[in-house]
């Protein structure tokens, strides 16, 4: 037997000296910088949140020399953060638990069911969400106003389930379209109706999309403040963005920064309660539809 | 003898997608406690045939009985057929006792009654120890038993394995065939499996039901089909190495015999065809691997050999006939013949398959 000789063919491209992390660098850069700058801003609000007037526009980032707790109540009373709270609680409450509540068996049956108009009926949530919002400030407006529902936080509501829907729908329309059908199939003979595939199988295994739709929406809403400004009037109805605003507003004329500071605390920490509790879940669904 | 009801009956059966014909005019009996599998390569129908059956799709005309009741438009729980799914189709939320016993808690059974059952069909399966773990802590002859736990469970008239060794490893998949094989000893429940793999067919099957492009080509007892092939097709499908198909010329068509040549200088007289063929006429004849030897005599076809493959227990030679066509061949023992040295085939004559232009096999015998 003859002993030959397999000379390996030569590499395709010149394979690159500089080791991955080198290359990698750039990236990491930009993205503790986004980090660095994010949590800079975070530290510098709660810092100030606890400072008193005269040391908060001095001390910059060092620690208060003496924690000041009653910024917080200041801002819970006198700017009346608290009612503000409940109301944004009620209507970003409601409205995501509406919006979850239509988006996903509607997303449902436009992944999975067979009918004619469905692609129609797809591309127009589409298109829905390709109109910007200052757009719809007028039409939104007058429709309200011929509900008499203008300066409501049940308007505000309906407003924000409508302008949600669109892109929720879409969102999940992606997780469900992901999910085998045979486990469809298998429900189904196993003796179960639409609903039921829907309930016991397909909505279970869709939880993580159901969570990235409820965080994203919770986020927005939470922070929304263009269309809460146009609809809501009277301060008894303002949500906490407009009651920032004029916690601010009212702050400029007593100097009583700590204070604002304190609101914002307050604004902001419901969101990162949230997604610190769901990010792991909603990661999942994000990357669910990616990869089978 | 009285008539039993068949466990199913399809007749007339077809579907199309589109303009495309996937089942054309499909007939099929199978009697009760038969295990009968739908073999044919991919795009065949089988599959469709199979959901078909289980409800899943709609024909386009035909009918379906299970037990002598019409179940043609009858929703898929109302036909209680049960399915294991190729992929499994486990439910990934629900743990193994969830997804067994998930069409009783569908059904409204009482508790006690579904946790009864549902270890009766874990002991089976011997998965009882398995009960409280998700899927996705299952292997996948694991998985496997499970799906087929939540088909035993309900105890259905007619059960449907789609493929349901194709996600296995070869030494898992022969265990899990032996294992359905003894499974369906044990329950005596009708079973319907469909498969591409032939090995799967032959070793499992009471009736095989081979198909090409939605049309059944030939049911009959694994034997029955490898030994007696309708057509061209079936004679091709069934056997590993696959039947050698190779061109003769016909010299002799008489009441007596049949004489044809093959090659330059092979010559093989085999029984008469009653005059079906006329002489001058070039047909097509099939030869099984096994079914040469090597000697000397009349019906000698001499070969050259191109490749010799020793499996121990057998010899597969790879071999040409003097004007190119190749032929494999699969000589019980040990022989070693050089590559390009010559060797003379003696072909037993009532084991070699004619077929006409139209690719039947005129030496078929239907049976009734």
């Amino acid at each position: 037997m003859s002993d030959t000789v397999y000379q390996s063919p030569p590499p395709a491209r010149r394979i690159s000296r500089v080791p991955g992390w080198v290359r990698r660098l750039p990236a990491y850069f930009l993205v503790w910088m986004w980090t660095a700058f994010t949590l800079a801003a975070i530290a510098y609000v709660l810092l100030s949140a606890v400072k008193s007037k005269r040391e908060v526009l001095r001390s910059g980032w060092n620690l208060p020399q003496e924690f000041i707790w009653s910024n917080f109540a200041t801002a819970w009373n006198v700017g009346r953060l608290g009612d503000y709270f409940l109301n944004s609680v009620m209507v970003v409450g409601g409205s995501v638990f509406a919006i979850l509540l239509v988006s996903t068996p509607a997303a449902y049956v436009l992944a999975r069911a067979k009918f004619p108009g469905r692609e129609a009926v797809t591309n127009l949530f589409v298109l829905g969400m390709g109109i910007p919002i200052p757009m719809l400030f007028i039409p939104i407006f007058g429709i309200l106003s011929y509900l008499r529902m203008t300066d409501s936080l049940t308007g505000l509501s309906l407003v924000f389930i409508a302008i949600s829907i669109p892109v929720t729908i879409y969102l999940l329309t992606g997780f469900f379209a992901s999910l085998p059908s045979e486990l469809e199939s298998a429900a189904v003979l196993e003796g179960c109706n639409d609903f039921q595939v829907f309930w016991h199988v397909m909505l279970p295994m869709a939880m993580p999309g159901v969570l990235t739709a409820l965080i994203l929406n919770l986020i927005w809403l939470w922070n929304e403040y263009q269309l809460s400004l146009v609809i809501l009037n009277s301060p008894d109805n303002r949500t906490l963005p407009l009651g920032l605003y004029s916690l601010q507003n009212a702050m400029q004329y007593t100097g009583d920064w700590p204070g604002m500071f304190a609101g914002v605390t307050i604004v902001i920490i419901p969101t990162i309660i949230a997604y610190a509790l769901l990010s792991e879940k909603m990661i999942a669904g994000m990357t669910m539809g990616a990869v089978k | 003898m009285s008539q039993s009801i068949p466990a199913f009956e399809a007749r007339g059966v077809s579907k199309s997608y589109a303009q495309t014909a996937v089942l054309k005019s499909i007939d099929l009996t199978i009697e009760r406690g038969e295990f009968v599998v739908l073999l044919g390569p991919s795009g065949c129908g089988k599959s469709t045939l199979m959901r078909c059956i289980a409800g899943l799709d709609d024909i386009g005309g035909g009918s379906f009985k299970i037990e002598g009741q019409d179940v043609t438009n009858a929703a898929p729980a109302a036909r209680d057929v049960a399915m294991v799914f190729q992929s499994y189709a486990l439910f990934p939320h629900m743990n193994v006792a969830d997804n067994i016993g998930f069409g009783m808690r569908i059904a409204r059974r009482p508790k006690a009654e579904i946790a009864e059952r549902v270890l009766a069909a874990a002991k089976i399966l011997k998965i009882e120890h398995l009960l409280n773990r998700k899927p996705k802590a299952l292997s996948g002859g694991q998985r496997q038993r499970v799906a087929i736990g939540r088909a035993i469970v309900r105890n259905p008239k007619i059960f449907l394995f789609d493929e349901p060794l194709s996600n296995l490893d070869a030494a898992l998949r022969s265990e899990t065939r032996v294992e359905i094989t003894r499974l369906h000893r044990r329950i005596g429940n009708t079973m319907i499996y469909v498969t591409h793999d032939q090995v799967e067919a032959m070793t499992m099957a009471d009736r095989i039901v081979v198909m090409r492009a939605g049309v059944i080509e030939q049911v009959g007892a694994p034997l029955e089909l490898y030994n007696n092939p309708r057509n061209l097709f079936v004679a091709t499908f069934l056997g590993q190495p696959p039947t050698n198909i190779v061109s003769a010329s016909v010299e002799q068509s008489s009441s007596d015999a049949l004489v044809l040549r093959v090659g330059n200088a092979g010559r093989l007289t085999l029984p008469s065809i009653n005059g079906a063929l006329k002489a001058g006429e070039v047909i097509r004849i099939g030869i099984r691997p096994e079914s040469f030897s090597i000697g000397s005599g009349a019906g000698i076809v001499p070969v050259t050999v191109d490749l010799v493959e020793q499996l121990g227990n057998e010899t597969q030679i790879y071999c040409r006939l003097d004007d190119g066509q190749s032929l494999t061949l699969n000589i019980a023992g040990q022989i070693n013949p050089p590559v390009g040295s010559s060797l003379d085939l003696q072909i037993a004559p009532e084991q070699i398959m004619v077929f006409g232009a139209d690719d039947q096999n005129l030496r078929y015998s239907a049976k009734q």
